[in-house]
This record gives structure tokens, C-alpha cells and sequence, in this order.
């Protein structure tokens, strides 16, 4: 019972840090993948995954890939470092989020691409 | 009447069903986290994977939908959007609603893993519980955002 108690205090937030640096790694990805789509047909081909969903299909898949593939190294990473302020990962997670959200925004890629 | 149930417009009713019962979850946890207590952890653990599940659902079954809505040929509703008197409900409305409709199935995928990973530790630690809460919410508010976004889209021309 103590040693539990022990452990529950000294738990470690690699895994909590690393899932928010994946997450945010995979949204910030959906949102890339949607610029590079606005900014280049030729991209496209390689975004259909699904040829009925078109290229969401490829946005979507590599950008969670890709998520997974951060989480993996985060984690890597991070396990064996000491006070790990959680708070900072959750400010990035919350930055990538809006940084996607504006990417999705058609207004606004044309405003970055020239095209307004 | 049998065209009201077809399987793509009953697939587009599961699709907005299930996104009603993320946001019917999202209650349930919030109250959970709000009144936190030792027996609550476990109702909040529940709660959370219920959004997270219903939440993977609506997208999944969004996706499916979306194969019909972007259909080739002049009868396909994005044709039909496109060629009306509202083309930017397509170019600009629907755009965002396809893609940041996928941004909360993560945030809840992160969530649950912070609720699953902290469990009774959440109540002792104020700064995770807020972090959870600001997660729930940002997800709740994206969903809300998106499905307002459908409900406009489906007023003008319906899947």
C-alpha cells in the first residue's frame, strides 16, 4: 500500500507529454497536408488513398501516422528526464491545434498562398 | 417516406446521432471532473472513453458519408452546392467542417489517455485536472463548431 502510494507520487509524465506531442503532431499534420493540397495539385495523387474520399483519405491517414510516429519518440525521449512540467506540452498541443484550425481555413490559406 | 430512409441518409442520421450522444457524454464527464471524488474517477474514465468512442464513430461514419457527398457527376450534392447560389457553403464552410472534423477524435484520444493514465491522481493534482478539462471542452467546442457547420450545409442541400 505505501509502495503504491510511493509510486503514484513519483509517476512520471513522459506518457502523458509524449500523447500531447503526438496529438498535436498529427492535427498540426492534417492541417499541413491541406496547405500543401491548396498550394499544389500535384500533391493530390498522392493524398488519394481512397479514391471515394479523395485526398482527406491521405491528409487524415499520414497525418495520424505520423502523430503515432511522434508519440513513439516523445516517449523515447522523455522517460527517462525528471519533472516533466506538463503544462508546457499542453500550451504546444493547444498551439498546434489552432495553427491546423487556421490552415482548414480556406480565407486564410488563400491570404498565405497569394491567392486572395 | 422511403426516400427519407435511405441508407446514405440513415448512414448521415447515425453519423449526427452519434455526435449528439459525444456531446451528451461530454455532460457526464464534465460534471465527473467538476465534482471530483475518489468513486468518480471511475465514472470519469467511462464517460471520457464514451466521447472518445462516439467521437471516432461520428468521424468514421462523417468519412463514409463525405464518398457520397463529393460523388462525381452533376446530381452529387457537392455538384449540386457548387453549381447553386451558394458555392463558399462548399469552398469555404464545408472545406473547414471535413478537415478540423478530424481534429477531435485526437484531442479525445489524448484526454482519455490523461484521464486512463492519472486515474485517482487527477483529484490531487489541480494542474492535470484543469488540463483535462480544457481538453474535453476544446473538443466539445470543435464538435459543436463542426456539427453547426453540417447542420448549415444539410439545410441548403441534403445527403
Amino acid at each position: 500500500m505505501k509502495m503504491k502510494k510511493i509510486k503514484e507520487e513519483t509517476k512520471s509524465a513522459a506518457k502523458p507529454a509524449a500523447a500531447l506531442i503526438g496529438g498535436a503532431v498529427a492535427i498540426f499534420f492534417v492541417g499541413f497536408f491541406q496547405l500543401l493540397a491548396e498550394a499544389s495539385s500535384n500533391i493530390k495523387p498522392f493524398l488519394t488513398v481512397h479514391s471515394g474520399i479523395g485526398p482527406l483519405s491521405g491528409k487524415v491517414l499520414y497525418g495520424y501516422a505520423l502523430g503515432l510516429v511522434a508519440y513513439f519518440v516523445a516517449y523515447h525521449l522523455l522517460k527517462n528526464k525528471k519533472n516533466i512540467d506538463i503544462s508546457r506540452y499542453f500550451y504546444f498541443f493547444v498551439i498546434a491545434l489552432v495553427i491546423a484550425s487556421l490552415l482548414v481555413f480556406v480565407p486564410f490559406t488563400n491570404l498565405l498562398l497569394g491567392k486572395a | 417516406m422511403a426516400d427519407l430512409f435511405t441508407p446514405v441518409s440513415s448512414l448521415a442520421m447515425f453519423h449526427g446521432f452519434m455526435g449528439l450522444l459525444f456531446i451528451i457524454f461530454y455532460s457526464g464527464a464534465m460534471v465527473r471532473l467538476l465534482e471530483i471524488t475518489k468513486g468518480s474517477v471511475k465514472m470519469l474514465k467511462y464517460t471520457t472513453l464514451g466521447m472518445t468512442i462516439s467521437i471516432w464513430i461520428t468521424s468514421f461514419t462523417g468519412l463514409v458519408t463525405y464518398i457520397f457527398y463529393r460523388a462525381s457527376g452533376p446530381e452529387s450534392v457537392r455538384s449540386r452546392i457548387l453549381a447553386g447560389d451558394f458555392p463558399w457553403l462548399h469552398e469555404i464552410v464545408f472545406e473547414f467542417k471535413e478537415h478540423a472534423g478530424m481534429y477531435p477524435p485526437i484531442i479525445m484520444a489524448v484526454a482519455t489517455c490523461l484521464v486512463w493514465y492519472y486515474g485517482d491522481g487527477i483529484f490531487k493534482d489541480k494542474k492535470i485536472k484543469k488540463i483535462i478539462a480544457a481538453l474535453l471542452t476544446l473538443a466539445f467546442l470543435l464538435t459543436l463548431v463542426v456539427f453547426g457547420l453540417g447542420a448549415l450545409v444539410t439545410k441548403v442541400e441534403a445527403v
